[in-house]
């Protein structure tokens, strides 16, 4: 007497649906005839008679679901079955142990049988449990991965508006609150009164208020003076008269050895640069249409201070050592620093250099002072990945931006200064 | 909304993108008229045909090199591997192809393909059905590797791994396939890649899981909190490139941290999170970073694998020695 448990069918599944008995108790079986079709998960497989005998016993009829490892047909040589009438509660209980014997195998257990394990995949565990992944946050329920989402698009959930069941925060909210993020409320600019004696300003635009305040510039006008009144001055002369075009690239500092200044490799490189292409180391007379080739490099060094743009000049470049040029910038900062620099020393320089870099920012689009014809300004220094022979490397460079007056200097003549500049910043020392 | 198994989420997920994208195809072993080893591909051949859910013979080389062939020239194809243990013959076709195609291009190619494989133990299945090798793979530059640990995030994020443009490995914890269920809306929304999920806030402990060690990751914590031990539990869900950020925020907040994995421990995932955190996070740490794994041996058959996978008993141990250091 021997009882056929239903063995895993090959797709891991808790259990199987018996579909058709191919055999009757009191059949007569051989090895291999069909014996029951199952069905799992709507795959129909036929399972064979697994030992020769006589069916005793069958364990379900077509439509009952029988646990992988429950028994499933009884052989008899005599085609009487030992067990008794099982009721599915016990058939559920003998399933389980079965189960349990598998799960809780330890050392000093049986093997459990043989007709208990899974032919190819094994037994996972099933359950009808559902779970529950969302939380609360801030009374409104969102699951981690939209709340992920959420932080990954820079969105607060609290200002989300829930559109799931049950105040539930659906990933497409979220994607909505960042592409539609709280617009200030458009209103017509009022322009604050504006002090008769001064001149009449274009309204500026306010700045976005916050999504709950009405739409109010605040704060009062007022007058700019001194050196910011003549950055004022120069820039909007310089945006009306030049026709500025801007070339950047970036220069690979790899190479540098220990103790280099970037200032003064940067005016070094300018010094280079305006030897292999004068044109740019110039001043351009638009009236007359006539430029004027400059034979020594005086350098205008923007300082940036509180109140305003400062230009000082540093005279003959050219003829300087490094360690000159440090001292000369040392001198130019205090002086700009202390408001001692001489008005003669902010003038008359050939081509200005901007090291923006020191704050913040990648590329610029600097601006030229007439009658000068070019402006360098050199962004943050970083770390850009270099392919090099064999793989990559992290190469320190400095991102330049040259603006020249397109009136006065050709694109190419303004490319080889760039190239020139890189190649000289590319040198070790 | 449905109540859906994690395996009846990737199906959905298969069905909605072969429904709404026609550049999507899946391709493996049995996936057609059989419906795949685990039905997780059931009833798409029938619906979508075989020329879009396609048998293929059983060598695996030759989906993965198909799949690498389908996806550069401009579709979506997703191949299943039906054991993790069987995928090795795919590897060289994802190591030196899948993973560099847009490097090797400078990016006029990418290679937008899904590989689906089943992993995991537990299950008392026979040998090769039961590896945990996803650091193998986590160590490939250009290879997105994700593994979901419940219903919900199967059905997200196997959307957005057929939607992404480079080539994913989709490992499916087969050991919570039918666990539980969870309520999954079939509305196409994808959750977001290349992010861990804190599943549960705690103040006191950091548990971070992946895949099927959420179940017993939950248990533990539930137990400790009985205890007064806050556990926060981190879902790394996409393995590679793997979301520090988000574990060191959590772990300059709780100062303890305990990463549980099926895998064997060497070189693993968990190396990687905690060299991570001794180099980035050394100053946020009250204690030493504890991993619960599985052992550096062969992942044992049935009779031994109780032993082998990490418990929450195995897990409490760990976080009740790192709350010594208070």
């Amino acid at each position: 007497m021997s009882i056929f448990k239903l063995p895993d069918l090959g797709e891991g599944l808790p259990d199987a649906e018996i579909v058709e008995w191919h055999v009757q108790v009191g059949d007569t079986v051989e090895v291999d005839q069909p014996m029951v079709s199952m069905e799992t998960a709507k795959a129909v497989v036929d399972v064979p008679v697994p030992t020769a005998g006589v069916v005793a016993k069958l364990y379900g009829e077509p439509g009952d679901v029988i646990d992988t490892g429950a028994p499933l047909i009884e052989f008899s040589a005599d085609g009487t079955s030992a067990g008794t009438e099982d009721t599915p509660s016990q058939l559920r209980a003998e399933a389980e142990e079965v189960l349990n014997d598998l799960k809780d195998g330890s050392d000093n257990d049986e093997p459990a049988k043989e007709e208990a394990i899974g032919t190819v995949v094994g037994q996972m565990e099933a359950s009808n449990t559902v779970i529950n992944s969302m939380q609360d946050f801030g009374g409104k329920k969102a699951a981690p991965a939209v709340r992920a989402l959420a932080k990954k698009l820079k969105v607060d959930l609290a200002t989300v508006e829930a559109t799931g069941t049950g105040g539930v925060i659906r990933p497409s909210d979220v994607k909505k609150a960042a592409a539609n993020p709280q617009p200030a409320a458009p209103a017509a600019p009022t322009p604050a009164p504006i002090p008769a004696a001064a001149p009449v300003a274009p309204t500026p635009t306010p700045a976005a208020p916050k999504p709950t305040a009405p739409a109010v510039a605040t704060g009062d006008w007022q007058q700019v003076k001194g050196s910011r009144r003549t950055m004022a001055r120069v820039m909007q002369n310089a945006h009306a008269n030049i026709v500025p075009t801007t070339i950047m690239d970036d220069a690979d500092i790899h190479a540098w050895l220990p103790g280099q200044d970037i200032t003064g490799r940067l005016i070094r490189s300018l010094v280079v640069a305006a030897a292999a292409e004068p044109a740019l180391n110039a001043w351009f007379d638009g009236e007359k249409l006539a430029r004027r080739i400059i034979g020594h490099v005086d350098i205008g060094i923007a300082v940036d201070t509180e109140d305003g743009l400062f230009v000082p000049t540093m005279r003959n470049c050219e003829s300087l050592t490094p360690e000159q040029i440090r001292g000369e910038m040392n001198v130019i900062k205090s002086q700009v620093k202390s408001r001692s620099i001489p008005p003669e020393a902010m003038k008359d320089y050939t081509i200005m250099l901007s090291n923006f870099g020191v704050y913040a920012g990648r590329y610029a689009t600097p601006v030229i002072t007439p009658p000068c014809v070019s402006i360098i300004a050199a962004g943050k220094l970083r770390h850009e990945v270099v392919p090099v022979l064999g793989g990559m490397e992290a190469h320190r460079t400095i991102p330049l931006s040259l603006t020249f007056d397109h009136r006065a200097v050709t694109g190419g003549e303004a490319a080889r200064f760039l190239a020139a500049m890189i190649k000289d910043l590319n040198q070790s020392k | 909304m449905a109540k859906v198994t994690m395996v009846d989420a990737v199906t959905m997920a298969l069905a909605h993108e072969l429904r709404n994208d026609k550049d999507v195809v899946i391709l493996g072993e049995d996936v057609g008229i059989n419906g795949g080893v685990f039905r997780a591909t059931n009833g798409l051949a029938q619906e979508f045909g075989e020329d879009r859910v396609i048998d293929t013979p059983l060598a695996e080389a030759m989906i993965a090199g198909l799949t690498v062939g389908m996806a550069t020239q401009g579709m979506k194809p997703i191949a299943e591997a039906q054991f993790m243990g069987f995928i090795y013959p795919m590897f060289e076709q994802i190591v030196c192809h899948a993973a560099r195609f847009r490097n090797r291009t400078r990016g006029r190619l990418t290679c937008p393909l899904v590989i689906r494989a089943p992993y995991g133990g537990g299950i008392h299945a026979p040998e090769h059905h039961s590896e945990s090798t996803e650091a193998m793979f986590a160590h490939i530059p250009g290879l997105r590797v994700v593994a979901p640990s419940s219903p919900s995030r199967a059905y997200g994020l196997l959307l957005a791994a057929i939607r992404n443009p480079d080539p994913v490995l989709f490992l499916e914890p087969k050991r919570v396939y039918h666990l539980n269920k969870e309520e999954v809306e079939d509305d196409g929304e994808e959750y977001p890649l290349d992010m861990c999920f804190v599943d549960r806030e705690g103040t006191d402990v950091t548990l971070v899981t992946w895949g099927a060690m959420m179940k017993e990751t939950i248990e533990a914590a539930d137990k400790l909190a009985t205890e007064g031990i806050s556990a926060e539990i981190i879902d790394v869900a996409t393995i590679s490139p793997l979301d520090m950020d988000t574990i060191h925020e959590s772990v300059e907040k709780t100062g303890r941290c305990v990463i549980i994995q099926e895998a064997a421990r060497h070189c693993s995932l968990s190396s990687e999170i905690a060299a991570n955190l001794a180099d980035q996070g050394l100053y946020n740490l009250m204690a030493p970073v504890k991993r619960v794994t599985g052992y550096d041996t062969i992942m044992p058959l049935f009779k031994m694998e109780k032993k082998y996978m990490p418990t929450a008993d195995r897990i409490i141990d760990q976080v009740r020695k790192v709350m010594e250091v208070s």
